[in-house]
């Protein structure tokens, strides 16, 4: 009896791995709570929604083995500490096989170590260029940043607003140093005086006093920069409630549909702001839609650019015939190109700028809210918006 | 018998008790050292070893906090100590290659000389002044961080530090590391539990108690609070030093007034009336979070109520425990 009960209880535990055996789990690091909640509930929306689609169609068949795939996803509160804990967390527990996230370049700097020595393929947000380094091989970014995407547009913006003075606030923090460096020569070098700049906590909601210090100095532009959706929302509102006329541009990553339901429409009208792709593709439209059916609300537009870069490695892991030989799926992901998302076709850049090809490039677009709506009114290429 | 000959009688007995309990405080040493010579292997996978790291390093800091609450003065600046530890430690070894294990040992000298100026300014300050004034060291570290760039690399912070290297000896993975920061620990544990039962532990608890009384007995307070404050800080400058080489990664982010916030938490839920309280608090508090990181949304809200209903239940801290049980139990 005793016997048959442990051959039972190893039949059991056999059966039980084996069914683990065609198990994916999939990471997500990333802010589901606080100031960059709206970015991190689109990159968690864009693999669940990957992860939907994969399933669906009855699985990931790899190697010959099909995969159900599963997601571990933690808040990484926009936080070093938390995210490196969490990293380790998704690596050595759950055993994931590629990473989405961290969003925020501090939090990509302390964990980009742990990732890069496990062999772990992450997909970020963060702006710092660490993220694309040559000493970290596994790393790749779906977002633009800054450096890329402000000299193209400033130039139309100043161009068409005539922007002579511009006044800024960015964060206190990895991100917002770096793209006040990117935005203020950008400025500079379209001619207009960026120098009315300041820095703010990122826990901060009251900006009247850096604002009227900002206004003070006789600006006629405000740059949102890459402020959390909810803070640049609350950085028009007080803007406009301080009587500020002037033209307001956000030359950051998507936080429009925010920026509308904090700001409200009347005082979010003729903001010029940064499209992460060219939001009237039918493409694009339609995955917007699944996304709204899906979750209600709306949409930020990290969600299709995480998107696409999820369903590369997914793809990769196809052609290179493994989930754990990262170098063999990152050789495959080299190899594509104008691999169709719902943003557009996506590419992979930065050779010449930081020595690597690991920076996903879709066309993006310049928009003006009209009516509580963003039009689009000029694409752009790495050179230049028209 | 007079009573010089009932002392005289009763010395033995005391020499002998105090034997007994010195034999049974070295027997738990020695055990916990035997049993972490084993923690990284029955851990379930280097994911709860990092927590085990984690942990180690909150005690020394909840340790050295609880050095400068002796003496009656609650600090707001600890995370900004540990910081100027980190980040001298981290320079050394990246600027100036000097060892990280010489560098933790400057790196906890150089915060205790820092906190010896600045106490012995602020230390004249009391209660929700010193607090403040704490509070205000932080938001300046911070600052400063951010804005010299030169030197902190600001907001970008430093990266690539190295990890710890002893005779060759490689620290920095995470089972390697578990038994050195166990060291650490163990060190600053009992440095602790002897600083107590010292002369200087002795006048603490007596500045602590009653400072006006303390006074008038001779104690020379000031003196005092600022010894505890310098040691608590430089013991905090090393633990903020080992998350250097231990992360290998700092900037301003990893050591803001919340954490300072945290160490503090991890005293009053661990209880404040003993050193090891501090130790309860964060072998309590460390892992918490990530027990509770299932509960996407509702993680900080369970955290709260968890620790209100610790804190309502036992006032004491966890420390308070055997003696709730026992008055339950109506044994007192």
């Amino acid at each position: 009896m005793r016997m048959k009960l442990l051959t039972l209880s190893v039949s059991t535990i056999a059966l039980a791995t084996a069914a683990n055996a065609d198990t994916m789990t999939v990471g997500l690091v990333a802010p589901l709570s606080g100031g960059g909640a709206a970015w991190g509930t689109a990159m968690k929306g864009a693999l669940e929604l990957a992860v939907k689609d994969i399933n669906g169609a009855g699985g990931l068949e790899v190697g010959g083995t099909t995969y159900n795939i599963e997601i571990a996803a933690y808040d990484s509160h926009y936080n070093p500490n938390d995210a490196v804990t969490a990293v380790n967390r998704l690596i050595y527990e759950d055993q994931v096989a590629f990473i989405v996230g961290p969003l925020g370049s501090a939090p990509l700097a302390a964990l980009v170590p742990v990732t890069t020595e496990n062999k772990k393929i992450t997909i970020t947000g963060g702006f710092t260029p660490i993220a694309v380094a040559p000493e970290h091989p596994y790393s790749f970014r779906a977002v633009l940043p800054t450096q890329i995407y402000a000299a193209p547009q400033i130039n139309y913006v100043v161009e068409k607003l005539g922007a002579r003075k511009v006044g800024s606030l960015f964060p206190n923090d990895e991100t917002g140093q770096t793209m006040s460096n990117d935005i203020a020569s950008a400025y500079e070098a379209a001619g207009a005086d960026a120098s009315a700049v300041d820095y703010y906590e990122r826990d901060r909601v009251d900006f009247v006093p850096l604002l009227t210090r900002l206004l003070a100095q006789g600006i006629d532009t405000f740059e949102l920069d890459g402020s959390p959706p909810q803070t640049a929302g609350l950085l028009v509102r007080q803007l406009r409630e301080l009587g500020f006329e002037g033209n307001i541009v956000r030359t950051g990553g998507d936080a429009t549909n925010d920026i509308l339901a904090v700001a409200r429409p009347d005082a979010s009208e003729g903001l010029y702001v940064h499209m992460e792709y060219d939001g009237s593709l039918p493409s694009a439209q339609e995955y917007q839609q699944r996304y709204v059916d899906a979750y209600g609300g709306t949409m930020n537009a990290f969600s299709p650019l995480f998107y696409t870069t999820i369903n590369m490695i997914f793809e990769a892991m196809q052609a290179a015939g493994t989930t754990e030989d990262s170098d063999a799926i990152v050789a495959e992901m080299a190899k594509m190109s104008d691999f169709e998302g719902p943003a557009g076709k996506a590419n992979w850049m930065g050779q010449e700028i930081w020595g690597t090809a690991r920076q996903q490039y879709i066309p993006y677009a310049i928009g003006v809210v009209n009516g509580g709506v963003p039009q689009v009114i000029a694409t752009c290429s790495l050179d230049k918006c028209e | 018998m007079n009573s010089s000959d009932s002392t005289a009688a009763g010395r033995p007995h005391e020499r002998e008790g105090t034997m007994n309990r010195f034999v049974l405080r070295l027997g738990l040493v020695a055990a916990a050292c035997v049993i972490a010579a084993f923690v990284p292997g029955l851990l379930p996978n280097l994911f709860y070893v990092h927590i085990a790291n984690l942990t180690l390093i909150s005690g020394i800091f909840a340790l050295s906090l609880w050095i400068i609450y002796s003496v009656g003065q609650l600090s707001l600046s600890h995370a900004a100590f540990a910081g100027i530890g980190a980040y001298a430690s981290a320079l050394l070894t990246l600027r100036l290659g000097i060892p990280p294990i010489f560098s933790l040992v400057i790196a906890g000298l150089l915060t205790a000389t820092v906190a010896a100026l600045l106490g012995s300014v602020i230390l004249r300050l009391r209660g929700v002044y010193f607090v403040l004034v704490t509070f205000l060291v932080g938001q300046m570290f911070t600052l400063v961080a951010l804005n010299w760039q030169d030197v902190t690399n600001g907001a970008n912070g430093l990266i690539s530090i190295s990890p710890i290297t002893v005779l060759g000896l490689n620290f920095g993975p995470r089972p390697m590391f578990f038994y050195f920061a166990f060291g650490m620990f163990m060190a600053t544990l009992l440095f602790t539990w002897a600083l107590t039962r010292s002369t200087f532990g002795r006048a603490f608890n007596s500045i602590e108690q009653n400072i006006d009384l303390a006074e008038i007995c001779g104690i020379d307070t000031a003196r005092y609070q600022v010894v505890a404050f310098t040691i608590g800080s430089g013991i905090a400058g090393v633990g903020g030093a080992l998350i250097a080489h231990y992360i290998r990664y700092i900037s301003p982010d990893t050591f803001t007034f919340h954490n300072s916030v945290a160490y503090i938490t991890m005293l009053v839920v661990g209880g404040r009336s003993l050193f090891w309280g501090a130790v309860v608090g964060a072998a309590f508090l460390t892992p918490l979070p990530e027990f509770l990181r299932d509960f996407e949304g509702l993680q900080r809200i369970i955290y709260g109520a968890i620790m209100i209903l610790v804190l309502r239940i036992l006032p004491g801290g966890l420390i308070s425990i055997p003696d709730k049980l026992a008055r339950l139990g109506g044994r007192k």
